[in-house]
This record gives structure tokens, sequence and C-alpha cells, in this order.
């Protein structure tokens, strides 16, 4: 199988340099090739695992709860002014 | 050279000693700092807090001086898998991208040690965001195993399992996606539980594949990592996958024989490529066993060989979703290169901050994940899951638990595997299968190879039997007495 390894990499926003992308490239050729064995498998009519243990989520009481200060929330953002995170031009 | 520390201390020696007198928790602090720079060389810490560590230490002292209460774990020097947050200590994921992040909180686990007066020494090396079996793969370099340091540690955590390998912390806590604690504590000759998913609150912990991370303790001893894993269990409200069950501790049976324990020996487990020293010593861990009064029965477990195929496909989807917020905006690092729009500077900043592995379990996962193939690979998988967590059902109707090597092999060369991402991916067939099913599972060092070099017995229980599994393998543990230095 081919895939498309530009398209992808759009997807998940992240620029791959050349050799990334040939190695990538025939990496996940080789990958996805294994993957496709699951085809062996019969599947009709099997429900899908989206949860490990089946589990209600529990809910708690909409009240507002310990959070983190402005000042500690953008204390790691690599840029920002007064309590706003800075970003290129977005329009 | 040998960096394994023969004269381990438990966590009940700590207690002890401390209660007598006979040390305080400022020297079993000192004593743990000391064998991290005497060990240095290992690299197994991202960080060393030795001033946090020891004004921590000064504290649980003053307090015992004063005839306060204190913790069941106090004044025993922990390290903490640097995938998991620590209020104002770096946690970096072994990443770039986090370089110089600092958490403004505590990840749950690690407030609750703090509340059980541990030591928290410092922040353990990994593979970078827990994606790797080797710790080759880290912002910090390869850690190394302390029983050949030519050799890995096996990862992801690594770190975790060599610091308590070469007693530079007593106890230390790893996460586990696909066997991150069970196969570097099998490289390392240590004990490492996998509890079952969602029992261990993943609140602050760094996000890898969320429908299957789970923290965990690794030790010296079954006791140790029972008494670390007693802390860490329980809901968290944090925590919206944290079971709400109530967490049972194991029972010690001095004198216990097994019998009446059903123990089932997967046949899909023992495959050819499956090195013979290893065969021989779960073989022998077995009939130690049935010497204990067990009996050992052979189950089939007959979707094992999709396991690999399936976890590449869900764990990879799911971390190229949580790696998703990586995006240089609110932390972690963030391109220096001048840029005209924000998706230059979300593919720039993360091209230069994601390592080369992390990078490529995104792009498989991005396209597992995409039009067009999410049905053949994405849905596929988890429906293959359901057929692998099924298997289980039927071998615990008819054991109690079941016993396997944690790993085909002992520990392998740096160097060795990085070439080729599948053969790598391979290594986890034994472990893999019981993180897609959920259910709870440990590595218990069971002998050594010719080289010296540790094997694991791997036991699994069903979902929520970590008690049984615990006293179960803390049997075992006496039964097979010490090795190799253990």
């Amino acid at each position: 199988m081919r895939l498309d390894i530009d398209h992808i990499a759009r997807l998940a926003q992240l620029e791959l340099t050349p050799d990334e992308r040939e190695r990538f490239g025939s990496q996940l050729e080789a990958i996805v090739g294994y993957c496709a064995s699951l085809d062996a498998y019969a599947t009709d009519g099997v429900e899908p695992t989206l949860h490990p243990i089946p589990h209600a989520t529990p809910l708690r009481a909409d009240a507002v709860g310990a959070h983190l200060s402005h000042e500690a929330a953008t204390a790691n953002a690599p840029a920002t002014d007064e309590d706003a995170f800075v970003v290129p031009r977005v329009v | 050279m040998q960096h394994v520390c023969e004269t381990p201390l438990t966590i009940e020696g700590a207690l002890a000693a401390q209660a007598s007198g006979e040390t305080s928790a400022l020297e079993l602090t000192e004593a743990a700092l000391a064998r991290a720079e005497a060990t240095a060389s290992l690299n197994a810490w991202a960080l060393v807090d030795a001033d946090g560590a020891r004004a921590q230490a000064e504290a649980i002292d003053m307090r015992r001086a004063a005839g306060e209460p204190l913790g069941p774990l106090a004044g025993v020097p922990i390290g903490v898998k640097d995938q998991i947050c620590t209020k104002g200590l770096r946690t970096t994921a072994a990443s770039k991208i986090l370089e110089n992040f600092v958490p403004p909180y505590d990840a749950t686990v690690v407030s609750r040690l703090r509340q059980a007066d541990a030591i928290i020494v410092g922040k353990l090396n990994q593979d970078e965001f827990a994606m790797g079996s080797s710790n080759e793969r880290s912002l910090f370099g390869p850690a190394f195993n302390p029983h050949d340091g030519t050799r890995v540690p096996g990862g992801s955590s690594g770190g975790s399992a060599a610091a308590v390998a070469a007693g530079s912390c007593v106890a230390s806590l790893g996460t586990d996606t696909g066997g991150s604690i069970r196969q570097p504590a099998s490289f390392c000759g240590v004990v490492g539980l996998k509890p079952t998913y969602g029992r261990v609150s993943r609140w602050g912990a760094i996000a890898f594949a969320s429908s299957l991370d789970q923290v965990g303790p690794l030790g010296r001893s079954v006791r140790d990592v029972a008494a670390v894993y007693g802390v860490i269990a329980g809901h968290d409200p944090l925590d919206s996958t944290s079971l709400t069950h109530a967490v049972e501790a194991p029972n010690y049976a001095v004198d216990g024989s097994l019998a009446g324990l059903r123990v089932g020996v997967p046949q899909e487990y023992f495959i050819d490529g499956i090195e013979p020293a290893v065969k021989a010593s779960v073989d022998a861990a077995l009939g130690q066993l049935e010497q204990l009064g067990a009996t050992c029965v052979p189950v089939s477990l007959p979707h094992t060989e999709a396991a690999v195929a399936t976890y590449y496909l869900l764990a990879t989807a799911e971390a190229s979703s949580n790696l998703s917020r990586y995006d240089g905006i609110r932390y972690g690092h963030r391109t220096s290169e001048s840029v005209s729009d924000i998706g230059a500077l979300y593919a720039k900043s993360r091209a230069e901050g994601f390592g080369d592995e992390v990078k490529r379990r995104i792009i498989l996962g991005t396209f597992v994940l995409s039009s067009g193939y999410y049905d053949a690979f994405y849905l596929k998988a988890q429906k293959v899951r359901t057929l692998i967590r099924r298997d289980f059902d039927a071998a615990f109707a008819d054991v109690d638990v079941l016993a396997t090597p944690t790993s085909p092999v002992t520990a392998f060369k740096v160097g060795e595997h990085v070439t080729d991402p599948l053969q790598m991916y391979l290594m986890d067939i034994f472990t893999i299968p019981s993180s897609l099913a959920g259910n709870t599972s440990l590595n218990l060092p069971c002998g050594v190879d010719s080289a010296g070099l540790p094997i694991g017995l791997q036991l699994i229980a069903p979902p929520l039997g970590e008690a049984r599994l615990l006293s179960i393998a803390e049997r075992l543990e006496r039964k097979l007495g010490n090795w190799g230095g253990r």
C-alpha cells in the first residue's frame, strides 16, 4: 500500500524533512502491511472495545472547584501578554 | 560494569529502622542520593532533586521527633518517572518539546505519595512520551542496565527499573501502556505491577494512549510494590476513567500453600522466538508453583498473535490525538524561526520538538484515523481488541491467574534493535495482550540466564484482582528465594 505521507503530515501538523518523508514512508508501509494481517480475523457482529473496563462515567456536581490562577496557567507559555497567549497573526 | 545494589533496603526495613531510631529519613535520603551519584553512569535519573529531597526528609524527621503520626511511606526515597507531573519540578516526558516544562500541579499519584510522607528523590529517565521498549530514545540519552552497562534497561520506564535495581531509590513509579513497567522490571530484575485499567488515577500522568495507560509501582520485592500500590490506588474524581471499587490489601499467609490455585499457561506464549534460558527459567517457576500446591493447566488465548498489530493501531491513533496538544503556544517548545501563520508555527514547533519514534507514531496514528482508513484499521483493531479480551474472559472462567514469560528475551545490547521499529514492537508480544484486555499483571524475577541477566515471570489476573495477584506473587517470591544478587 502507498501512503500519501504529505497528506498525513499536513493532517498531523508536522513538518517533515525529505529524509523523514523517505524513511517514515517505507517504514510505515511495512508496519501498515503487518497491521493489515488483522483482516484474517472475522469480526462481523463483534462490538468494538471503546473502554476496556465497562464502567459508567461518574458525574460530579456542577460546582467550581480548585483551579489554576491565570499566572500559573500561563507560566509555561513561550510568549504571553499579561494573561493572554501570544500567537502569530491568524486573520 | 555492574551497578546492582547488593544490600537492598525494603520499605518495611526502612520504616522499622526509622521507628527504632537506628536511622532517619535524612540518612535514608542521603544514602539514596549517594547511590544515585555512584551509579550516575546508568543515566537512570532525568533530574535529582537533592535539596528538595533533603528538605522533605528533614520535615519528616522533625515530625517524628515531635511525636506526630506519619504516613505509610514515611521517609522512603521514591523516584517518579518523568512522564508524571510533579509540581515545581521539571517534567519533560523525556521530550525536547517539554524540555522546560514545570508543572503547576502534582499528579494525583504524586500527591498521594506526598500525603503518605514518601520522599520524592527526583524524576526518572524513560523513552520519549513512553514510546519505546529500551529507554534509548530520550531527551537525556539512553539509560543503561545495572546488570550490564552495555545493555538496555528495557522501556519505556527504563530509569524507574534501573534506579530501583541500583538502589538509588527504594521504589519508583512507572507507567505502562503496552508493557512499559513489566518489561523493564524483567530486564532489571525487579518487581513491577501494572494495575487494572482505571485502578490508579491517570490525572497528571502525561497521556500517551488513554484507553491503555496505567501508572504503577516498581520495587525490589512484591511487598514493597504492594505498599506503594496501596497508597496510589483508588478512586480519583479528577480522572473520569477512575474506578470506584474499594482497594483490597493482599494477604500474606506466612506458611500458606497455594493448594487449589489454578494457574493457566497460555500455549501461544511459548513460541519459537523465546530464548531457551527464558523458557527454562519460567518452566522452573511453574514447577515451584506446583510444589506450593497450585495446579498448572494449559490454556489457549487464540488471538495472541493479533495483539501487537491491534496495539500499534490503537495506541498510535490515541497518541496522535493526545499529542496534538503540543502546539508551541500554551506550553512547550516553540520554534524560533520566523513564521507567517499559525499553521506553520504548529508544524515547525512540533517538527523541532518531537523525536523520531514519536513522529513515526503520530504519522501512523493520524493515518489510522484518517478519512477512508478509519473503518479498515482503527475500527477493525477495536473489534479485534474485543476478541482478545474475550480470550482472557474465557481463560479466567477456568483458572485464577495466567503465568507467562514477561519478555521473550533478556536485556539486549544498546543499539541492537534501534533501526527496525517493527522488530522492536514485536518485543512487547507477551505484555501487550493483557494491556489491551485491561486486566492486571506483574513481573516477578524468576532467574538469570548464563550471562547473569534477569529473567521475569509475568503473572496475569482478572480486572481488579490485584490483592490476589500480589498475594500469590509474594508466596512464590519467598519460594524462589534469592538469586543473582537480588
